[in-house]
């Protein structure tokens, strides 16, 4: 009896290895891995591509940003391309840290180099809400004229950038806020104010 | 007629955003009545220190020009007046506008000193408020509400939302704005820009007429160092006195 189970289990080794062996070789049809790399020769490092030109390769639109002019208390707007996005949310996000970044020389940024944008939210009847690091408040010189400036920069650059919004309202830590320094009421959406846009 | 004029001049800052002093000066407010009391909120305090510039706080220059027009109006004119805060200690802009609307004021000074990007910007202001919300302006802001009172009679209430305390008084602010800016100019150096309207947190709650002055530029050094000085505070004081002298000729007191 243990002779023909050792026949057996002989047998079903010997069907086990044919098995494996023709799968060895059916992929040894499939085409050769390259061969080992040549060692290694002393060269210097190549060059890293350079960063793509966004302007070539990503889809843009033209905002318009608003800055502050050193020796006057009025808006300038510049124009500047920013990355096209699918959903208006995202494309207002584009618009907004495109806005928090440094102002072009000679003009002056209006909110502090530190403010980062946090989400950023569009309902369906033109309000966004733009949520931004608490530095917004916290770093802000203070003061009327420049936390009109601040605020209406952001207002207007959404609103004349992207026609789908009518009116912003700043957020601070994902929270409503009364204002940034004490004077421009923040609890509300904002509609632009171009008065304050140099001529 | 009395607001056509006040009304022409607040056309003119919605479309120009510059209010020409000379237009905002209606000929009188028959339906207000004579000044009696007056409030003046010495801006930020407490842990609120406002614009700073070196040891130079608008906290403390607020308090101090406040006080200054404190002893001005009361001692000269006889008008009581309440300040928002007499000492060191913060304020939200609820509490003064409660402050505020429970003194039976006739007008309401904030006081701020200003700040910008630059060095350059100088001169004084005056803003009022423009309300986000989209009730009309100077509409009525509450229905009436007969409640009953002793003895079988019955009185009219009319409840003012908080947030809509300031938006029946916007005209009589654009004036009461031209007249504080008029008044500045013969003491003061003006901004280019000495009329501004804009959403102001701390005039929403306020139940009376109401305007945010900046007397100075802190972020300017010679401004500065003028308005840390007695000679500065003083004539800013005096401006303010002379503001709430020639308001109570419009508001409907005696001249």
């Amino acid at each position: 009896m243990s002779g023909r189970i050792a026949l057996a289990l002989t047998g079903a080794v010997a069907v086990t290895g044919l098995g494996i062996w023709g799968l060895a070789r059916a992929l040894d049809d499939s085409p050769a891995p390259p061969p080992d790399p040549p060692p290694a020769v002393a060269e210097p490092a190549p060059e890293p591509p350079p960063e793509p030109d966004p302007a070539e390769d990503v889809a843009h639109i033209r905002a318009t940003l608003y800055y502050g002019a050193a020796a006057s208390d009025q808006l300038v707007p510049i124009r500047r391309e920013v990355p096209l996005a699918s959903a208006p949310a995202d494309q207002a996000r584009q618009v907004v840290v495109a806005q928090l970044r440094a102002a072009p020389a000679p003009l002056v940024s209006l909110f502090p180099e530190s403010t980062r944008v946090r989400s950023v939210f569009v309902t369906g009847t033109g309000d966004a809400f733009v949520d931004l690091t608490a530095t917004a408040a916290t770093d802000h010189v203070g003061g009327l004229t420049a936390e009109i400036l601040t605020v209406y920069s952001l207002v207007n650059a959404l609103t004349s950038s992207l026609p789908s919004i009518r009116r912003v309202q700043l957020l601070i830590d994902g929270r409503e806020v009364d204002s940034l320094a004490g004077h421009v009421d923040l609890r509300e959406p904002l509609e632009p104010d171009l008065t304050l846009v140099a001529d | 007629m009395p607001f056509s004029l006040a009304a022409a001049a607040l056309v003119a800052v919605v479309s120009g955003g510059v209010l020409p002093a000379a237009q905002t000066l209606p000929s009188s407010f028959p339906d207000r009545p004579a000044l009696q009391a007056i409030v003046v909120d010495p801006g930020h305090g407490g842990d609120d220190p406002g614009v700073t510039v070196g040891e130079i706080a608008e906290k403390q220059i607020t308090l101090d020009v406040a006080r200054r027009v404190r002893a001005l109006v009361e001692g000269r004119l006889g008008i009581h007046v309440t300040l928002t805060r007499d000492e060191d200690r913060p304020l939200s802009a609820d509490e003064r506008a409660a402050a505020a609307n429970n003194s039976a004021a006739g007008l309401f000074l904030s006081l701020h000193l200003n700040a910008a990007f630059g060095p350059s910007s100088s001169g004084a202001a005056v803003a009022y408020a423009s309300l986000a919300r989209d009730t009309p302006s100077g509409a009525p802001s509450a229905e009436p509400m007969v409640l009953p009172g002793p003895y079988g009679s019955v009185r009219t209430v009319t409840l003012v939302p908080w947030d809509l305390a300031q938006r029946g008084h916007i005209e009589a602010s654009a004036a009461l704005a031209g007249v504080v800016e008029a008044a500045l100019r013969e003491q003061v150096p003006m901004s280019p820009r000495p009329l501004r309207r804009a959403p102001l947190r701390a005039l929403t709650g306020v139940n009376m007429p109401a305007v945010l002055v900046e007397m100075a530029y802190l972020t300017n050094p010679d401004q500065a160092a003028a308005i840390a000085g007695q000679d500065f505070q003083s004539r800013v004081a005096d401006a303010l006195f002379n503001a709430v002298v020639r308001y109570r000729t419009i508001a409907g007191g005696p001249p």
